[in-house]
């Protein structure tokens, strides 16, 4: 089953790739936001979540860009 | 307005007390009731002073640190929309356009049919003329009570006693929306599966409970054998249940009522255009809504307005409906919090 650009493997759902991004966009958030606070303290070596293999990398990247955006609007600079 | 940039906006009041004081029934715009619950409303709730257009990323909370929104500005990269570069160049906007806008194309003629105007959703005043975009505004649902025809088992069963009813006079499950099993849809939703994970992956960051919930739901229905049109379901890949996409509309200031308080929705804007604010008038604030902006709100808590744009604009806002929850029995859940994403849960 195709469904816009991303390929299904014959055991998973649609429904399961929706739950398989929602845990990779967390997993990049989380680490966005540990990332930023050992920034702060002069630390700068958080390693970031592997992407799962089947994603399309278009789709890689965007909740990349996405997961900074979300720890953008969290982490209040000015705070 | 000018444009400024505030990375945390802060009300000084408690939405949960907030989100009690509200009218349980909207009040017609322009009333005597609506200006003065309006103005009592703004009396013991303040809004934030009248600012310039925020246009940086931010989230805004209550005095308690209750998160009532996400901003998120450029969130939806190009290839997913049409920004401000595709104006009067319509090869350019026809070679380029984004994923959600192809998708969105495919719903032409349905669009074209929509503008029924039994409420202000759909009345053809409020909608702009087009020449790319097509105009007018859809609901699509994985399952809903269609309006005016919910009913509670224990209602069912009174009503019952008095009148017989036939099935189509009442709706004891939630069904696929009829606007779903068109074959134009039918590859609408093909084509938008991915924007689809995208919303709901968000929601899994902003309100995991909520889309933990969604998810619950959305698994429930694809178990019912009453629930018709297991195949358009096991294309649903959102988690929320349903979603409209409104083309070229101005939106007047409005809650969405069938939502809960300390729920979000979600809305994602595109296409070319520009010139736009999302208004929150009760919290006293303005979010620049440019192409490619997400926004996570209590959109039944918070009065909001998208009053103004140029151009060509596409809105695609999805939400969930408590009676469905309720139909699945999934848990009401509660507020997110800034100290939620301090704890080990967000581990």
């Amino acid at each position: 089953m195709q469904t816009n650009g991303v390929v299904l493997t014959p055991t998973l759902s649609p429904l399961d790739l929706t739950d398989i991004c929602k845990r990779y966009l967390s997993a990049l958030f989380r680490s966005e936001l540990r990332r930023r606070s050992a920034q702060s303290m002069g630390v700068d070596m958080v390693p970031l979540p592997e992407p799962p293999a089947f994603l399309p990398v278009p789709l890689v990247l965007e909740l990349g860009r996405i997961s900074e955006m979300l720890a953008d609007a969290f982490k209040n600079p000015s705070e | 307005m000018n444009l400024r940039c505030v990375r945390l906006e802060k009300v000084s009041w408690d939405a949960k007390c907030y989100s009690q004081k509200l009218p349980k029934t909207s009040f017609k715009e322009g009333s005597k009731a609506a200006v003065n619950s309006r103005a009592s409303l703004r009396k013991q709730y303040p809004p934030l002073p009248a600012d310039d257009v925020n246009s940086c990323p931010c989230i805004i909370v209550d005095m308690h640190g209750v998160i009532l929104a996400w901003y998120l500005p450029g969130a939806l990269s190009k290839y997913r929309q049409v920004g401000l570069l595709f104006i009067g160049s319509r090869k350019h906007f026809k070679s380029s356009q984004g994923k959600m806008m192809a998708a969105t194309e495919k719903l032409k003629s349905p669009l074209s049919k929509s503008l029924t105007g039994t409420c202000w959703r759909s009345k053809s005043s409020l909608f702009r003329e087009s020449i790319q975009v097509p105009t007018g505004v859809l609901n699509f649902s994985s399952g809903w009570f269609e309006q005016g025809h919910a009913v509670s088992s224990f209602l069912y069963i009174v009503t019952v006693q008095r009148l017989i009813l036939t099935e189509e006079m009442v709706q004891l499950a939630p069904q696929v929306s009829k606007s779903l099993k068109s074959p134009e849809a039918s590859v609408w939703l093909d084509e938008i599966s991915e924007s689809n994970l995208i919303s709901s992956a968000i929601l899994g960051v902003i309100h995991p409970w909520l889309y933990g919930a969604g998810l619950e739901t959305l698994t429930r229905l694809r178990q019912s054998p009453q629930i018709q049109c297991q195949d358009v379901l096991a294309k649903w890949t959102s988690v929320f249940n349903g979603v409209s996409v409104i083309c070229n509309r101005l939106t007047p200031e409005h809650r969405d009522a069938q939502s809960r308080h300390h729920w979000y929705d979600l809305v994602m804007s595109l296409g070319p255009y520009r010139n736009s604010n999302f208004e929150l008038p009760e919290l006293g604030i303005s979010l620049a809504y440019n192409p490619g902006t997400v926004i996570g709100l209590s959109g039944k808590m918070l009065e909001h307005a998208v009053p103004c744009f140029d151009g060509e604009r596409v809105c695609y806002a999805y939400f969930m409906r408590d009676n469905v929850h309720e139909w699945a029995g999934v848990d009401g859940g509660t507020w997110m919090k800034t100290d939620y994403y301090a704890s080990d849960d967000c581990a």
